[in-house]
């Protein structure tokens, strides 16, 4: 026994809330424990030092990539400027300074939180719906939030500010959100063909919101519609930065606490119930922060579907399913993936910027068609 | 095992008093007052669809039952509190539960599973001793061999031996177990019952249901029949095991041996006087009796 243990027996109190011994176990000496861990907890921090030294390389790499060369020396001198506020010094310099500051660090920051909040919210929601294939894009919160961000739009709604826009895409997605959850679920669990029809269903109705809007908008809207329907990281601004930031970082705080209770959700709820989980806060609190993750993330940059559906899935296989991995590791992955894609998105094809929605859609379609077949052949089949 | 000490001074952990339950229109429990005692081991039996799940759930706080109230005594001096005041994390502290079914959503591995049973205690001193309560656990329900193995990919066997280490785990006075040993073999299905009985001995109060009548028989202090939503016999299992009593209740003729060299009883059908078509019941015809024959 390697802890320390009060050997002598609990008084006979078997019914109150101190806990009933067993006896200790007459076995030999706990040598055996570390073997009997998951093996997969232990690439853990290999994991986690892999995505920090690619966010490193992938934003010396977004910076130095576009129409205007950068050399990554450069790039680096000019985060050391930003940060120290030391003048420059040439006019060279300070157009990189300028093109860097201005466009390509807010893009690489936004690049980051949206991909975040898209992993984070893809791992909360297959957590809370008990099943690996759900995700916002897919069951339709995200397209709940970008209907209710069009009807935002064309009606030049402007109570908030500039947070009417996302407080919007919220109550569109968490409206959207609480359909899906309510309609799917069953006994805690949720079955992939419910859930895939659930999907449909709201992302018809979405769909049809949007081209009402669409059919409503003037010229002008109509292309910040497409341009949500397609999503892109185009026209990133610290402004949007000052507001997407807070949400994000606060929401992955949070998720710090729901990490535990989630593990035993994945038992049940009646379970999780019978282990001490407060069941009906946690999936409140757990969908309410998915709605807010989601709409931050489609309020700025649109329909990025798949990146929360692909990330948890591929940390799940590398490091185990335990939600206190799980979720900060999806933060940073789901950063450093969109990141990528989003650097490729705008570099692929010279002088044009490709949707990066088409591209997460273009690799995660197939990985969801994988995931269903392989979800199919599993033990338990259709769950 | 000796039949119920007629010393019954031991402390009252759970009570039910008056309990009715009605799911979907049909009263399904139709007024059980059932009291449960620290230091025995309570088996609860009944054909299907007599109520014994929906029981199990209103004991454990799963399901309000529409009148009547359930208490579980709450500190330590055995003061009863009604279950629905209780917070969930205080309840989980007080009583463990295995349901019949345990499937998990994840590709947790055995021991990550048995080790979710100490989550009540996160936080206290208990904690100190995760380590040594979870293998002691598995010591138990013999999975040790398991912990590494990732619970979706065990055999239904393994898998509530799984679920019944977490419960071992949870440390509570209380215990509460729905078919632990429906999947098991007849060496689990010992062990099983067997470990729920050492820690009755130490002072837990233990319910569990089966099928296995026999198997009721030679472990429980205490018989609990349900029939129809109502008890219809309480007692020592030389009090329950009534031939009659049992071809009666389950509608399929029965009768009651000795096992040889002991007292325990051993529940065997009678095959081939069963009634020609089976009489109209809530009951699947093909149900219990068969499963009795150990």
């Amino acid at each position: 026994m390697t802890a320390p243990l009060r050997l002598a027996p609990s008084p006979a109190h078997p019914s109150s809330a101190t806990p009933a011994r067993a006896p200790e176990s007459v076995g030999p000496a706990d040598a055996s424990a570390p073997s009997m861990r998951d093996h997969r907890a232990r690439r853990a921090p290999w994991l986690f030092t892999l995505a920090a030294v690619l966010l490193a390389l992938g934003v010396l790499w977004a910076g130095a990539s576009g129409q205007f060369p950068i050399s990554p020396a450069q790039v680096l001198d000019a985060i050391w400027r930003g940060a120290t506020g030391t003048a420059t010094s040439g006019d060279q310099t300070r157009l990189a300074d300028a093109t860097l500051w201005n466009v390509r660090f807010p893009r690489v920051v936004m690049a980051l939180l949206v991909g975040s909040a898209l992993a984070v919210g893809g791992a909360l929601m297959q957590g809370v719906f008990g099943n690996p294939l759900a995700e916002p894009g897919i069951v339709g919160v995200s397209s709940g939030a970008a209907a209710a961000a069009c009807i935002v739009i064309v009606l030049g709604l402007t109570v908030l500010g500039s947070w009417t826009l996302v407080a919007g895409a919220f109550v569109g997605g968490l409206a959207a959100t609480a359909v899906v959850y309510s309609t799917a679920r069953q006994g805690g669990r949720t079955e992939v063909v419910t859930l895939v029809l659930t999907g449909i269903a709201v992302n018809a109705v979405a769909g049809a919101i949007i081209a009402l809007m669409t059919f409503l908008g003037t010229n002008a809207t109509r292309e910040q519609i497409v341009f949500w329907q397609l999503g892109s990281l185009n026209g990133s601004r610290w402004v949007h930065v000052a507001v997407a930031a807070p949400i994000v970082v606060v929401c992955l705080a949070l998720t710090a606490l729901v990490a535990r209770p989630m593990d035993l959700l994945s038992l049940g709820e009646k379970p999780a119930r019978h282990l001490g989980v407060d069941v009906e806060r946690l999936r409140i609190g757990v969908i309410v922060m998915v709605a807010i993750l989601t709409s931050a993330a489609v309020a700025f940059t649109g329909i990025i579907a798949f990146v929360g559906l692909v990330v948890p899935h591929v940390i799940r296989m590398i490091t185990g399913p335990g939600h206190r991995i799980l979720l900060p590791a999806s933060a940073l992955c789901g950063a450093v993936l969109l990141l990528y894609a989003d650097t490729i998105a705008r570099t692929a094809v010279a002088y044009a910027d490709l949707p990066i929605g088409l591209l997460t859609s273009l690799i995660g379609g197939p990985f969801f068609f994988y995931l269903i077949r392989r979800t199919r052949r599993g033990a338990g089949g259709w769950s | 095992m000796s039949a119920a000490q007629d010393d019954r001074r031991n402390p009252v952990t759970l009570a039910c008093e008056d309990v009715h339950v009605e799911l979907g229109g049909t009263e399904i429990l139709r007024g059980i007052d059932l009291t449960l005692r620290s230091g025995e081991v309570t088996v609860l039996v009944g054909p299907n669809g007599a109520g014994k799940s929906t029981l199990f759930a209103v004991l454990a706080g799963d399901l309000a039952p529409r009148t009547g109230r359930v208490r579980i005594a709450a500190d330590a001096d055995g003061r009863l509190e009604d279950v629905s005041s209780i917070r969930p994390l205080l309840l989980a502290r007080m009583r463990a539960v295995q349901m019949q079914d345990s499937r998990l959503s994840f590709a947790f591995t055995a021991r990550a599973s048995v080790e979710m049973g100490r989550a009540p205690w996160v936080g206290t001193d208990e904690e100190e001793r995760d380590d040594a309560v979870v293998e002691s656990a598995m010591r138990a329900s013999e999975t040790l061999a398991l912990a590494g193995q990732q619970v979706p990919v065990l055999s239904g066997g393994e898998r509530a031996r799984v679920a019944f280490a977490r419960a071992l785990a949870q440390e509570t006075g209380i215990l509460l177990l729905d078919e632990p040993t429906a999947a098991l073999d007849i060496r689990h299905q010992e062990r099983v019952i067997a470990t729920a009985r050492e820690r009755a001995a130490q002072g837990a109060t233990v319910l569990v249901i089966v099928h296995d009548l026999s198997l009721a028989g030679a472990y429980a202090d205490r018989i609990v029949l349900l029939s129809d939503g109502l008890v219809v016999a309480d007692g020592s299992p030389a009090e329950v095991l009534d031939a009659a009593l049992l071809s009666s209740v389950y509608d399929y003729p029965v009768t009651v041996l000795n096992a040889p060299g002991t007292d325990e009883r051993l529940v065997v059908p009678l095959r081939g006087r069963a009634p020609a078509s089976p009489a109209p019941s809530l009951d699947t015809p093909s149900s219990t009796p068969l499963e009795a024959n150990a």
